[in-house]
């Protein structure tokens, strides 16, 4: 193969890890939540926050404190969502959107009043975070730039794949979670606080969103733009159905919306019989067709009281 | 099934004692000065109707409920009960008809689940392992692979779970609701057998049931409650089974008022209205509910089915009405094949039904009185022309039978949800019966009413009858049956084990067909 | 219910407004602005001018008619999430007809672009709700996928079959996005005043007139009424007799087609071509708008106005005081946060 080509294929092999990290982080934690029984669609509000404020938070602190700050705007953002829908009892969706809409406005608005001054063009950037390169593994031709040679949060988000579906399947945490979700009643009924289990598993999908945020900031640009997350919350809600609720599932979907990506910014200078734009409809009509299937044949796990607030009966 | 006349030797201490325990709820006294005692390694049987108090009861002793007076002591030491934790601490475990496992677990799982907090960071299944087949030695229980999903289980196997659960979790004291309602003759042996078992470990075990067979066949001990009050307890080998359904039932009958005067002289037959033939159905868990059931009944009639609840007569109404599809058998109605027609075939043959469940199935809570009165009426041509619907026609409609039946609403365009649960089922029979239907299936359609609005709902009911309607009462109250029916059939195990004409009926006779039971 | 918690429900919503204007000015002074000047700012932007009228109007629209559709759908409990894709389909649906239509008199192209885009649009819709009415599968995930995929269709159909002459010879705007052809005169919505700046056009009349309809509908009609019974009680609705998957679907295609209309009037009355920045985001913002009129038509049309005289009045507002607009979105979140905590606390007393 012509050198060339190797470096085309290695750079979009690269590519498709680094724009898929962000949605897999948020897709991990996710899962936890509609684990315990929650759809967090505030998943959005929590990446831009993390985003934002990981940017922030790298001008004023540094690095490290950067990612930090992200993880807690996005924790908090989930704590938001969590008050309300499984204190309060609003209606999931709607509350997620609200959320939403809440945390991409603020994020937009505090990023004008903190940085804009008029009549400068350019915004306050960051330097990209540091790619670490793992030696001898990043030589392997075509993969090793490509997995070897990334940011270390790419680097945990793979990790947590494995080590999620170890918590979620072989710890009692996992099996508590996953209890809750099924069976809030019979859980309730053996002493298992449903409330506070369902509070933490939001409050996770939202730190991890927000840990996802960051990346968008800090690796890729190096500043914050309006909107920068693209839907890409709502991308990983669809990432946890493609899953099956499984978080070992999520990396191939992840890697599928992360492929799409990298393609259209390639593609779209390049001559191609079929139109760019059916490859990025690709992988909602690959979920469609997976939530049809499923649902026919009744393998959809879909947590039993997803959705459904949950409250104890008393007399 | 051995009689229980193998009284297990240890010493008869009394392990649990209920003092004068009493719970209200809001227009019915659902336990009152309800004294229970149960000694230690003996099987206790708790009988009484539906609605007696047997629930409210075991809630309040698994900490469900808080009781409004009373006592409860263990082993002689008086305790208190808030919360369901502090039950399960004390070793007071109960299994309930809908069984409280996590289905899409594993039985492991729901073991692992029952003991938490003691439960290791890494899920390990080799320490219940030992526990368990411990048990099953200890109890000659067969237990289910760990591994095996919840949902792959039998309800047989699935009851076995939660009993060993309550076991490994330490149960003292096991309370048994209708355990056999789900199992089969075979499953319901091997049930028996374990619990003598267990009770020769020491264990003491509530049996909660309407059945008389088992009463007498699993238990070393009854109660028997009625109307929330404890009618006594006895000793089973000592007692008849008359002698509880009298206990249990009351001799005394209602007068038997507002009944089909004889017939004046109108030899000339009814029409039937309604024939079932042989029909069976399945329940929500798709276990059998209705298993080859034949019943007719004929132009002005009522005709009431007795039953204890739990025996099909749910599903039984939700097929006559087309919510439930048949797996068997024909239904036909005023002549014609509607087996498993769509509900709005069979209202169009002028079939009205009061359902059970009223909140489900009867009313839309967001919407109005008015609204909710015209339910039937969305299409018809009474009310709609062209697709609107005649608001000025509705809201006559509605103000008639408000006032027609004493329905508490100022106006039509009260939200439907501000209305007690008497008057909204005042409104439910108001819709149904305006609709002057040749067919009504009234199932419960007095439950949870208090005496004014009963009163008013049988004169109803009568009244239909008179106009040449045939009524389907579906009811657990025996009173109720045997006020105001013409026929009464009796219906236990999903099938009519029996159909008397009113002035024949036998209280006796029909208390024990009702509680008839599995021997 | 007693007394005061009847009065709160009544009040609830301009409550819950009150209360939200009171948050977002102590954001106000926090970041060193005088709320009141904010406010007072915003007003005079959104109906201080005409132009601002005019704007307020012009923007209402596709919000009105887009919330009216959501209002029937969530009254039915269909939570149809994909009204910015349904929009999309609806522009996408006509555009190729109307430039067919060059030299056809308007009171004939005009209806039937405006039939082909609720078409359209209710076609799209109709397929999240088959969807649900035969297998069950979430609305929520599929009319939220189907808004991405019509974004990509748009995307390749501007770029490619609908690009316009212009752009295929290699002239951009400046956005850098082709854009089709204009549309024909004939078929654009008119202006409803001569004055050049004032942009607000018959779409508005269509949208008044689709807000008595829709209310009609839903409290007059037999259909209206399933629909409600059914989105309050799906068993009791079964068991009057109803066909609840007909009406799911129903109620699927009437929400989109009301937004595919949404994608006609902003196309035909104030865009004039197609582009692949068309969907900006009136299918997710009428989503609020719905909740803030509480799924009502009349409440409809007030929160659509409100919420597009915000948006107006923030572009004035920015240019004098400086605030970003986005302090609109943050009042809007505020408003419904509160609204909702509101409204589920009020739940759980009532119990």
């Amino acid at each position: 193969m012509a050198d060339i080509d190797v470096m085309i294929i290695s750079g979009l092999v690269a590519a498709m890890f680094r724009l898929a990290t962000p949605v897999l982080l948020a897709a991990i934690g996710e899962t936890f939540a509609e684990r315990s029984g929650v759809l967090n669609l505030g998943l959005e509000g929590a990446m831009i926050a993390g985003a934002f404020f990981g940017f922030v938070g790298t001008v004023f602190l540094g690095n490290t404190l950067g990612i930090l700050t992200a993880v807690v705007a996005g924790a908090l953002v989930g704590l938001l969502v969590a008050f309300l829908t499984v204190q309060l009892g609003v209606d999931q969706m709607v509350a997620g959107l609200v959320v939403t809409l809440l945390f991409t406005a603020v994020t937009s608005f505090l990023f004008r009043i903190m940085f804009f001054v008029p009549g400068r063009v350019q915004y306050p950037t960051v330097p990209p975070m540091e790619k670490i390169s793992i030696p001898i593994l990043e030589n392997i031709p075509i993969l090793g730039p490509a997995l070897f040679r990334q940011d270390i949060l790419l680097y945990f988000a793979i990790l947590l794949v494995p080590l999620s579906a170890f918590i979620l399947f072989k710890t009692k945490w996992g099996l508590i979670i996953r209890s809750v979700g099924e069976n809030p009643r019979a859980a309730d009924v053996m002493g298992i606080n449903v409330y506070l289990t369902r509070y933490i598993c939001v409050i996770i999908s939202g730190a991890l969103a927000g840990l996802g945020g960051s990346h968008l900031s800090l690796v890729d640009v190096g500043t914050f733009r309006d909107g920068m997350t693209l839907s890409r919350g709502f991308i990983a809600i669809v990432i946890v159905i493609f899953a099956n609720w499984n978080p070992l599932n999520t990396i191939w979907a992840a890697l599928m919306f992360g492929f799409t990506d990298a393609l259209q910014l390639r593609l779209q200078s390049m001559l191609v019989t079929i139109p760019y734009q059916f490859f990025l409809m690709l992988p909602y009509l690959v979920t469609i067709g997976i939530l049809v299937i499923a649902s026919i044949r009744g393998r959809l796990e879909v947590p039993s009281s997803l959705m459904i607030h949950y409250k104890r009966e008393s007399a | 099934m051995e009689p229980s006349a193998s009284i297990n030797t240890r010493a008869h201490q009394t392990k649990l004692r209920m003092e004068r325990v009493t719970k209200t709820f809001p227009g019915v006294v659902a336990n009152d000065e309800v004294n229970l005692e149960v000694a230690e390694g003996e099987v206790h049987g708790l009988l009484g109707e539906n609605g007696a108090g047997k629930s409210t009861l075991m809630n309040i002793l698994t900490g469900v409920y808080k009781a409004d007076k009373g006592r409860i002591y263990l082993n002689g030491k008086l305790v208190t009960i808030n919360v369901p934790r502090d039950a399960l601490d004390l070793g007071l475990c109960m299994v309930h008809q809908q069984l409280s496992l996590v289905e899409r677990l594993t039985v492991g799982d729901n073991l692992i689940l029952a003991r938490i907090r003691e439960a290791p960071p890494v899920l390990d299944l080799k320490t219940i392992e030992s526990k368990i087949a411990q048990l099953e030695e200890e109890y000659g229980l067969k237990f289910p692979d760990l591994r095996t999903r919840v949902w792959q289980l039998s309800m047989g196997e699935r009851q076995r779970v939660e009993i060993i659960r309550a076991l490994y979790r330490g149960a003292k004291l096991l309370i048994l609701d209708e355990p056999t309602s789900l199992l089969t003759p075979v499953e319901v042996k091997q049930l028996a057998a374990s619990l003598r078992r267990m009770v020769q470990q020491g264990l003491s075990i509530i049996f909660i049931t309407h059945k008389l067979g088992e009463v007498m066949s699993f238990t070393d001990r009854v109660t028997v409650l009625r109307r929330g009050k404890a009618m006594g307890t006895m000793t089973t080998s000592e007692v008849t089974e008359s002698q509880l359904v009298r206990l249990m039932i009351g001799s005394e009958i209602g007068p038997r008022e507002l009944h089909r005067p004889e017939d004046l002289g109108q030899g000339a037959k009814s029409k039937p209205v309604l024939e079932i033939t042989d029909l069976s159905a399945l329940d929500d868990e798709g276990l059998p509910a209705v298993r080859g059931l034949s019943l007719s009944t004929e132009e002005r009639e009522i005709l009431g089915i007795a039953g204890v609840a739990g025996n099909g007569q749910k599903e039984l109404a939700e097929v006559l009405v087309g919510l439930r599809k048949s797996t068997g058998g024909k239904l036909v109605i005023k002549g014609r094949d509607v087996t498993n027609k769509s509900p709005k075939e069979i209202a169009k043959m002028g079939v009205s039904y009061v359902p059970e469940e009223r909140q489900r199935y009867g009313v839309a809570r967001d919407l109005s009185v008015g609204e909710n009165l015209i339910l039937k009426l969305y299409d018809s041509k009474t009310l709609t022309k062209n697709g609107f619907i005649d608001n000025s026609k509705m809201r006559t409609l509605a103000e008639k039978q408000i006032k027609e039946f004493n329905i508490a609403a100022p106006s039509p365009k009260l939200p439907v949800k501000h209305l007690s649960g008497g008057n909204l089922q005042k409104l439910i029979l108001a819709r149904e019966l305006s609709q002057s239907p040749s067919l009504l299936i009234a199932a419960q359609p007095t439950g949870g009413l208090d005496v004014g609005a009963t009163d008013f709902i049988h004169s109803k009911l009568v009244e239909l009858r008179d106009a040449g309607t045939s009524v389907l009462l579906i009811s657990e109250d025996l009173q109720e049956i045997m006020g105001i029916s013409d026929r009464i059939a009796v219906m236990s195990e999903g099938k009519i084990v029996g159909v008397f004409p009113s002035d024949r009926a036998n209280i006796e006779e029909i208390g024990l067909l009702m509680a008839a039971g599995r021997k | 219910m007693n007394r005061i918690e009847q009065k709160f429900w009544r009040y609830g919503t301009p409550l819950s407004i009150v209360i939200a204007l009171a948050l977002a000015s102590v954001l106000f002074v926090v970041v060193g602005r005088d709320p009141v000047k904010v406010y007072v700012s915003i007003a005079t932007g959104s109906i201080g001018t005409g132009y601002g009228i005019s704007e307020t109007i012009l923007d209402a629209v596709p919000l009105l008619l887009i919330s009216l559709g959501l209002c029937i759908a969530y009254k039915g409990r269909f939570w149809n999430i994909g009204a910015e894709g349904q929009y999309v389909m609806g522009a996408i649906a006509i555009t190729p007809l109307a430039l067919s239509f060059q030299g056809l008199p308007s009171y004939v192209s005009i209806p039937i672009l405006l039939i082909v885009s609720f078409l359209a649009g209710g076609a799209y819709g109709a397929i999240a709700g088959l969807l649900r009415a035969r297998l069950g599968v979430s609305e929520i995930i599929t009319t939220l996928m189907m808004n991405f995929i019509a974004i990509d269709i748009l995307s390749y159909l501007t770029w490619g079959p609908l690009m316009g002459s212009l752009e295929k010879a290699g002239v951009f705007e400046r956005t850098g996005q082709p854009m089709s052809d204009p549309m024909p005169l004939t078929t654009q919505l008119a202006r409803i005043l001569p004055q050049p700046e004032y942009r607000v056009n018959v779409g508005a009349i269509l949208a008044l007139a689709l807000v008595a309809i829709t209310y009609v509908f839903v409290t007059r009609t037999s259909l209206g009424y399933q629909i409600r019974v059914m989105g309050s009680n799906p068993d009791a609705a079964r068991a009057a007799g109803m066909g609840t998957r007909k009406i799911t679907i129903m109620v699927a295609f009437l929400s989109g087609g009301f937004a595919g209309l949404a994608g006609a009037a902003v196309l035909l009355g104030a865009a004039h071509r197609l582009s692949e920045g068309f969907a900006t985001g009136y299918g997710y913002t009428a989503i609020l708008v719905t909740l803030l009129g509480k799924t009502n038509p009349i409440g409809a049309l007030l929160a659509s106005l409100f919420v597009s005289g915000l948006t107006t009045g923030s572009n004035f507002m920015y240019r004098t005081i400086g605030l970003p607009i986005f302090v609109v979105d943050i009042i809007i979140g505020f408003i419904l946060l509160v609204m909702l905590a509101v409204e589920a606390v009020s739940r759980v007393r009532a119990r």
